[in-house]
């Protein structure tokens, strides 16, 4: 499973939900974690096909997930259970 | 048992910290990060030595300097939850509960931004509505965006904004002229905001061009960046220290002690006129150096006893 984070280069807000998807990814050995910055060709591609508008927008296997104050709880519970 | 306790990973928290810890002392730094509201400036353009520096570029070089192998500062990803004098030394508790003893603290705990309570804030936060031009703004490139705050805060939101491309209306809590006009930044003079408007998404900004009448006019933006009047992180105090009536802490300029012994403050959290990084690393600076004196008369009195 991966998780992607597209987010401006030096995104304070994003410092946070980082912390947290890396201490997700040490109990779950299965998960990657990519980031693609939102301003390079990738990231705008990705910005316009999700309607990306906060920082940071997360994918969980190419799929949009969410964006900007994303519950980590939320999160795991997505990638523990699919809901 | 710590001799300084500092609360709070902002600039005036880390220079607090690297100064006390170069004084021989042993430091607790508490912090959920060590960047404060550094990291949310874009440029800085007056920081001494720099012709012009990114917040997070100059968060990461305090960050350093805190984290330096040999330093003699523990870091601690926390908040404070309380404080209290116990005899001569203070009990700080943590988010979670555990306590921690020191001879000293610094509280640093900077600001954080404030909302403008209007309809349909909270329900599009996040989904056009911002208070991170660093963070959102890229987003916003070629489209209308509104900005809303203080005069000079919202002044320079919209600038930056105006830089990465967006086209910013400015309506401000005091009507200001700028000094300059800027490209891409269009002043409404007397306007100010009654509702966010959008399903899924920003549509447009319900707002009050003239203050003389009560005729709500619509402007169509994808985006509402908001610069509030910041609030100070000082609930977890709770009637220990005295605060100014805007809940800052009050201190003494000259040291930065607040109204308990052996607490300091400094940085965006004071009761201070200036809020700008210089300050705040100053006022850092003053803390650590008067919690120093105040430790050493402390063991000299220790001693005598």
């Amino acid at each position: 499973m991966i998780i992607t984070l597209v987010s401006p280069p030096d995104c304070p807000n994003c410092a946070e939900l980082q912390a947290e998807i890396d201490e997700l990814k040490n109990r779950y050995s299965e998960l990657e974690v990519a980031h693609i910055d939102a301003l390079s060709p990738e990231g705008e591609k990705l910005v316009l096909q999700h309607g990306i508008l906060a920082s940071p927008g997360v994918l969980v296997d190419s799929q949009f997930f969410g964006m900007g104050a994303i519950s980590i709880e939320k999160l795991e519970s997505h990638i523990t259970t699919g809901s | 048992m710590y001799d300084m306790a500092v609360i709070g990973g902002g600039p005036a928290g880390m220079i607090a910290a690297t100064t006390a810890a170069r004084r021989g002392l042993k430091v607790l730094l508490v912090a959920d990060s060590l960047q404060g509201q550094l990291g949310k400036i874009d440029q800085i353009e007056n920081w001494p030595g720099e012709t012009r520096v990114t917040g997070s570029q100059l968060a990461a070089s305090f960050a350093k300097q805190v984290t330096e192998p040999g330093n003699s500062i523990d870091c601690r990803k926390s908040t404070a939850a309380g404080i209290r004098r116990a005899g001569q030394l203070l009990k700080i508790t943590l988010a979670g509960g555990d306590t921690v003893t020191a001879r000293t603290a610094i509280i640093a705990t900077g600001v954080r931004h404030g909302t403008l309570g209007l309809p349909g804030e909270k329900e599009l936060s996040s989904k056009g509505v911002s208070y991170c031009v660093t963070c959102d703004g890229p987003y916003f490139r070629g489209k209308k965006v509104a900005v809303i705050g203080s005069p000079e805060q919202a002044l320079v939101m919209a600038q930056q904004l105006s830089r990465i491309g967006a086209y910013a209306y400015l309506l401000q809590s005091r009507p200001v002229q700028p000094a300059f006009s800027y490209d891409r930044v269009t002043l409404l003079p007397k306007g100010w905001p009654v509702e966010i408007i959008g399903d899924q998404k920003v549509a447009a900004l319900r707002y009050h061009g003239d203050h003389s009448n009560n005729m709500a006019e619509e402007l169509p933006v994808s985006g509402v960046f908001i610069a509030a009047e910041r609030m100070p992180n000082t609930e977890f105090t709770d009637g220990i220290l005295d605060l100014n009536e805007d809940g800052y802490i009050s201190v003494d300029c000259r040291t930065m002690a607040a109204s308990v012994p052996g607490v300091y403050a400094a940085g965006d959290v004071t009761s201070g006129p200036h809020k700008q990084i210089t300050t705040a690393v100053g006022d850092g600076v003053k803390a650590a150096l008067s919690a120093t004196q105040y430790i050493e008369t402390q063991l000299k009195r220790e001693i005598k006893a």
